[in-house]
């Protein structure tokens, strides 16, 4: 058990998930230790509850754990499990019928208005704090006055860093759609940060 | 602002400050739930179905052959615990029986006593030897003779000792030592009282103090026998019968007159010893209290009797009772 991990971790994750798909669960520990923090902060960004997250996360890694068997490394390992994610959070949102994932056209302009009425953005505070708290409240805040999709989009290019391509291939839609939907995102965030994207520049 | 190409709209700047505030983690409660699963499916898997079903199955795999062989072992403790008493018993027995007759030919000669005492005295009845399982303690022979009279009616069984005991054929020797030292010390107080009836019956003179006849203890030894519980009957009528054999013989070679007319002793009813057995001097004075008293009849029946079993009865009998009661004329 102490020196498969360091084995495992030259491996890439396809190699990985299929290591585990033969039944090395050392092969799964290595690719959970790799992925949670991203694939929970996903989750948790999305939601915006501790508690939704924690279930959703475990759901995920389940459905990665039920289709070990079945899985076929077609597209990168983090594609795959973020797919699963992404999917995940889209039932939530059904079900919960909070469903925002309808078509937003990316130049809707209605959520840069929102971002800037958040408290706390660069319009309310113009000078200010450069913690690391004020920043996450800021980034949070921000990131959940964003559109599912834009937001879906930023996270999965911030936080799993997917490309274009297989943010695309993810989220069924095409490249430049992508390309829109980050751009409307950053530059909401951007707003956001105010002076602080000075002090972490 | 964008880095990179233009086609990729990553902001540097803002990706910093996104993983410096993005240090979010999933709860270690939650870690282990979802590690332990993984680990759980992998051992559920397919490829492990086998070996489950084979461990699933393991208890059922020697449960069988242990109950067989759980069953066969209370089987064969109970045989032991039952069958062997009666084996061992009767094979300890017939060793202590051809021990002691060995012992008995060995002594014979010495057990031959002079005529009056051989008469007179009472081979006291050789109890029979209790069965003495393997490694339980013989009875200590050492006993006097009431309590060896006792010992017939006890229970076969003797009582278990921790102590290693002496192989049975050691024991039965040596309760044929203590046997034979009983048996000297019983034909001396048997002589004794025999004596001591004798001075009696002389001082008396009648018919009810005589002494006991030779042939009485073989008598009641037969009774005894008779009377003995059939379990014991085996051996002690053996051992009586050669004992009332050696007896007989020790009497014929006193009594040499009687010896040509005597039967075989398994031919001799207990009224015909009886008979025999008595004194024929008494015997005539009883037939003539009896012709005294006028109970011929009676008197007629015991001349009879006195023809039949007293040897030379016309020599003996006076003039008066032969003439008063003649001889039949034989056929």
């Amino acid at each position: 058990m102490d020196a498969t991990p360091a084995l495992l971790d030259a491996d890439s994750d396809e190699a990985l998930m299929l290591a585990y798909g033969a039944g090395r669960a050392a092969a799964f520990d290595a690719l959970y230790a790799r992925h949670k923090g991203g694939v929970y902060r996903y989750l948790l960004r999305h939601c915006g509850n501790a508690g939704i997250a924690d279930e959703l996360f475990q759901d995920v890694w389940m459905n990665a754990i039920r289709v070990r068997a079945t899985y076929v490394p077609t597209a990168k390992f983090t594609t795959w499990l973020y797919t699963l994610a992404h999917h995940r959070i889209v039932d939530h949102w059904r079900a919960s019928g909070q469903a925002r994932f309808v078509s937003i056209d990316d130049d809707d302009d209605d959520t840069g208005a929102m971002v800037e009425s958040i408290p706390g953005s660069a319009t309310h505070e113009p000078m200010a704090r450069a913690e690391t708290a004020e920043l996450r409240v800021q980034l949070d805040t921000a990131l959940r006055a964003l559109p599912p999709e834009q937001r879906d989009a930023f996270l999965l290019q911030y936080e799993a860093g997917l490309s274009l391509a297989e943010i695309a291939a993810l989220t069924d839609t095409g490249i430049e759609t992508v390309k829109s939907r980050l751009r409307y995102a950053t530059n909401k965030l951007r707003s956001a940060l105010g002076p602080l994207r000075e002090e972490w520049s | 602002m964008t880095t990179g190409n233009e086609s990729d709209p990553r902001d540097d700047v803002l990706g910093k400050a996104w993983r410096a505030q993005s240090q979010d983690l999933p709860p270690p409660a939650l870690d282990t739930a979802i590690l332990a699963a993984a680990h759980r499916a992998v051992g559920s898997g397919p490829r492990d179905a086998g070996k489950q079903a084979m461990e699933a199955t393991r208890p059922q795999r020697w449960w069988m052959p242990l109950a067989a062989a759980a069953t066969i072992g209370v089987v064969v403790i109970g045989i032991l615990q039952v069958a062997p008493h009666a084996p061992v018993d009767a094979l300890i027995g017939e060793r202590a029986d051809s021990s002691e007759r060995a012992a008995r030919k060995a002594e014979a000669p010495n057990v031959a006593p002079p005529v009056a005492s051989s008469a007179t005295a009472p081979v006291p009845a050789i109890p029979p030897t209790p069965p003495v399982a393997v490694g339980v303690p013989a009875p200590v022979p050492a006993a006097p003779a009431p309590q060896k009279q006792a010992m017939v009616t006890e229970s076969p069984r003797a009582p278990r000792a921790a102590v290693p005991q002496p192989f049975p054929a050691d024991a039965g020797a040596k309760k044929l030592e203590a046997d034979s030292a009983s048996r000297e010390e019983e034909r001396k107080n048997a002589a004794e009282v025999s004596r001591k009836d004798g001075a009696d019956s002389g001082a008396a003179g009648g018919v009810a103090t005589a002494p006991p006849p030779p042939a009485a203890p073989a008598m009641a030894q037969r009774a005894r026998a008779a009377a003995a519980p059939p379990a014991a009957l085996g051996k002690l009528d053996s051992r009586m019968r050669e004992n009332s054999t050696a007896r007989d013989e020790a009497t014929a070679s006193s009594a040499p007159a009687a010896a040509s007319t005597r039967q075989a002793p398994s031919e001799l009813t207990s009224a015909e010893l009886q008979q025999r057995a008595r004194d024929p001097e008494a015997w005539i004075a009883e037939i003539r209290a009896l012709r005294n008293s006028g109970r011929n009849a009676e008197a007629a029946a015991q001349m009879r009797e006195f023809r039949r079993y007293v040897p030379e009865a016309e020599s003996r009998l006076p003039a008066d009772l032969r003439e008063w009661y003649p001889r039949p004329a034989t056929p």
